[in-house]
């Protein structure tokens, strides 16, 4: 592709390569992406439930090529003196170099922080923390969510929420019961309950690419050129749970449009969810 | 990275020159103590401290735990202070902290949880099932130098100052009060500790009361002794340095015993 | 239903704040809404860490410790949404390998903290003299489980509240936000009520930070005069 007529010409991964910025602005500016979606267009998404059979709840998600995997471990703990009755729910998620050339090893990134504690605060208000309660002041089950990044090819929040909304309904804890005479917990495998959700959670993820073109669902290309980022929450109902604005200015009514189109694409996440 | 920038051969040898004239650089006597300013609230168990340039903030809260199964009947008193990016350039709370940050914190341990200041039975709500955990975080806004003698300052007002919420134990069953219910509280303290530094210079002979930045910068030994208003002294510390004659170790005690009645006067009156 | 503290559902708390009150930081500013108090400052351009170094612009390090217990990972959160907000207002163009490092110490937490933290960024980034696009105020909306939308929630109603809407604005861009966090069960026409109520606030808060500098300004010159 030449950049200018006559002048320069390159392979098209050459131009992609030394000039990512004006690779992506030529697409952006004909209304298309490099990957042929349209601007709304969200890429195709899996779910598969319970593909670790040694954790309490999991599942598989894929949207395009970023691939996350969550795995859930039911621990029998203490409860807090504050709040006797209640279980506990914590979320990590790892991204570690083996997804994405730019994470390092060591400790959890800046990044991987914050999406852990907003998967946190997403979904400690989904999850029923008095139904994890085996006997009040002794015993309550602590859930351990662990998210898993394999592949990242842009958009990891999108795929961490579905990955742990479908490992919490994946989730099955056997049946527990305090011994008062000797202080321990034993677990009937055999009558094992599902865990039942309060809120089921749908994520939709905008990127603002070269402060111009707002797009759904970034891959890794868009998302390095992208200077703000907006996250849409919904709920089963379709009622808001979350909108999340970070970065460039992006406009009140581009707000109000990506919360519709967040709408269509809790149908189609409900849908791989089944 | 950002870097504390050490003081100009000139500005030490100047400090030198003008202490040797018994005259310090900010103007003071040598056994002055900088302007003090306690301000408590408006939440109680918040105190900040003004000692001259050097501005330090102590929260005091509480929570209701577990004890530890070893001492089933104690509170427990749990101490932070780190020195933060915000009071100096330099000071990095993510990697490992510098020998300074390490010796200041660790005195003000000392003096505040090891001297048991705070008496931690008196926390005990249910032996072996509830305590109180009383929290206190040092907050360091401003450093111009003696941050220890400024942090043990407000973090023992904070203690006064705060209250807890008050608690009945019915059999056994403990019903913690909200504080629009019944009044809250005070601590149970034993004990009000409080430190006082001293600065010396050239082989020991020199030596000035509160050193400020330039002059901790400058200084050839530091020593610092925590006191309480019974008179008592509860913990001292001199770190290295030079030498120092015992008759100064002396004096300095006399001297330092007449600033924490005045201390403490100031910490009744903000109180 | 009245308000815990009698304000009206549109009323913000009393503000205060206090320039570069800090020796030691480049800038410096202490903020108040009520009982919520933020102390930030700010050191830059400094030197910045070889690691860290950026070649076209300035790098900005944002550190936020809460007033109870050491910074932990909600508190890397809030430093995150401070950056992510002030990176493309702090013209780091003008300072080429250097750092600014925005500090920022919650003095007291009463809600709204987060509205607080940027409130004051935005002050001590002006009284440090550094170079920005434009200004942001926050502000913060709680919906109240009766439906009630009350501006400047205090922590007793943030903790009773069906959902909080935070939202920063510059004062050169009035029709998009700089920064939204909205939270909890809401509606699209909440969002909005909260989104106009937040707009009408951050304007009290410019008039407030306007006045606030102007002041310390024209003090500063009359000591040179």
């Amino acid at each position: 592709m030449a950049s200018t007529t006559g002048q320069l010409t390159f392979a098209i991964e050459t131009f992609k390569r030394i000039h990512p910025v004006e690779f992506q602005r030529r697409f952006l500016s004909q209304q298309t992406r490099h990957d042929g979606r349209a601007f709304d267009e969200f890429r195709n998404t899996q779910v598969v439930k319970g593909t670790i059979s040694t954790a309490h709840g999991s599942s598989t998600v894929r949207i395009g090529n970023t691939t996350m995997v969550c795995g859930i471990k039911a621990e029998v703990s203490e409860p807090d003196v504050s709040r006797p009755n209640e279980g506990f729910l914590t979320t990590n998620i790892d991204l570690s170099p083996m997804c994405s050339a730019s994470y390092r090893p060591g400790a959890p990134s800046e990044e991987a922080q914050v999406c852990s504690e907003h998967l946190f605060r997403l979904f400690s208000g989904c999850v029923d923390l008095a139904a994890l309660c085996i006997e009040k002041g002794q015993a309550v089950w602590a859930l351990a969510a662990d998210v898993v990044c394999l592949k990242s090819d842009g958009n990891i929040m999108d795929a961490a929420i579905i990955a742990l909304l479908a490992a919490l309904e994946d989730v099955q804890l056997p049946q527990a019961s305090l011994d008062s005479v000797t202080g321990v917990v034993s677990a009937d495998k055999t009558m094992a309950k599902r865990l039942q959700l309060q809120r089921r959670l749908f994520p939709a993820s905008f990127s603002l690419v070269d402060d111009a073109y707002l797009v759904a669902d970034a891959d890794d290309a868009e998302e390095r050129l992208a200077t703000g980022s907006l996250l849409v929450v919904l709920d089963g109902n379709g009622k808001l749970a979350n909108v999340w604005k970070r970065g460039s200015f992006i406009g009140r009514d581009a707000i109000a449009r990506c919360v519709e189109e967040a709408q269509a694409r809790r149908n189609a996440v409900a849908k791989a969810l089944k | 990275m950002v870097a504390e920038i050490e003081p100009s051969n000139i500005e030490k040898s100047f400090l030198l020159e003008s202490l040797q004239k018994g005259i310090r650089v900010d103007g003071r006597g040598i056994y002055d103590y900088r302007t003090l300013k306690i301000i408590c609230g408006p939440e109680v168990g918040l105190v900040e401290v003004q000692l001259g340039q050097t501005r330090v903030l102590a929260r005091v809260s509480c929570e209701v735990t577990r004890p530890f199964p070893d001492r089933p009947t104690e509170g427990i008193v749990q101490f932070n202070a780190e020195l933060s990016s915000l009071c100096a350039p330099g000071f990095d709370s993510t990697g490992k902290p510098s020998a300074q940050e390490v010796a200041i914190t660790r005195m003000l341990e000392r003096v505040i949880r090891q001297s048991r200041a705070v008496d931690t039975e008196a926390l005990c709500i249910l032996a072996g099932e509830k305590v109180w955990t009383v929290r206190i975080d040092v907050h360091f806004l401003d450093h111009g130098g003696n941050l220890v003698d400024a942090a043990s300052i407000a973090a023992i007002a904070a203690l006064r100052h705060f209250r807890r919420p008050d608690v009945t134990v019915d059999g056994e069953e403990a019903i913690i009060h909200d504080v629009r219910e019944r009044n809250p509280v005070p601590l149970s303290i034993h004990h009000t500790p409080i430190c006082v530094s001293f600065g010396f210079f050239g082989d020991g002979g020199m030596v000035v009361l509160d050193p400020n930045l330039l002059e901790e910068q400058t200084q050839a030994s530091s020593f610092t002794i925590t006191l309480n208003s019974h008179q008592e002294i509860c913990a001292m510390n001199k770190a290295g340095g030079i030498p120092l004659d015992s008759k100064q170790i002396h004096r300095c005690i006399q001297i330092a015993l007449a600033k924490v009645d005045e201390i403490n006067e100031k910490i009744k009156e903000a109180l | 239903m009245t308000r815990p503290d009698r304000r009206e559902t549109s009323q913000i708390r009393a503000l205060h704040c206090a320039l570069g009150q800090l020796n030691r930081a480049d800038g410096s500013a202490q903020f108040s809404a009520g009982n919520t108090s933020v102390i930030c400052g700010i050191y830059g351009p400094v030197d910045v860490k070889l690691y860290d170094e950026k070649l076209d612009r300035a790098h900005i390090e944002v550190k936020f410790r809460p007033d109870i217990g050491v910074p932990m990972t909600k508190d890397k959160w809030n430093e995150s949404a401070i950056r992510s907000t002030f990176e493309r207002e702090i013209i780091g163009q003008m300072h080429p390998r250097t750092l600014v490092q925005i500090n920022i110490q919650v003095r007291q937490n009463d809600g709204s903290v987060d509205a607080a933290a940027i409130n004051a960024t935005t002050l001590a980034l002006v009284d440090a003299g550094i170079p920005l696009r434009s200004m942001v105020a926050a502000a913060t909306c709680a919906v109240c489980a009766n439906g009630n939308i009350v501006i400047d929630p205090t922590q007793e109603e943030i903790s009773k509240a069906q959902s909080t809407h935070t939202f920063g604005f510059s004062n050169q861009q009035t029709d998009s936000p700089a920064y939204v966090d909205s939270r909890g069960d809401f509606t699209m026409d909440q969002y909005n009520s909260c989104y106009d109520m937040c707009a009408t606030a951050t304007e009290r808060i410019f008039a407030f930070m306007r006045s606030a500098i102007e002041s310390k300004v024209s003090k500063e010159s009359l000591n040179e005069a």
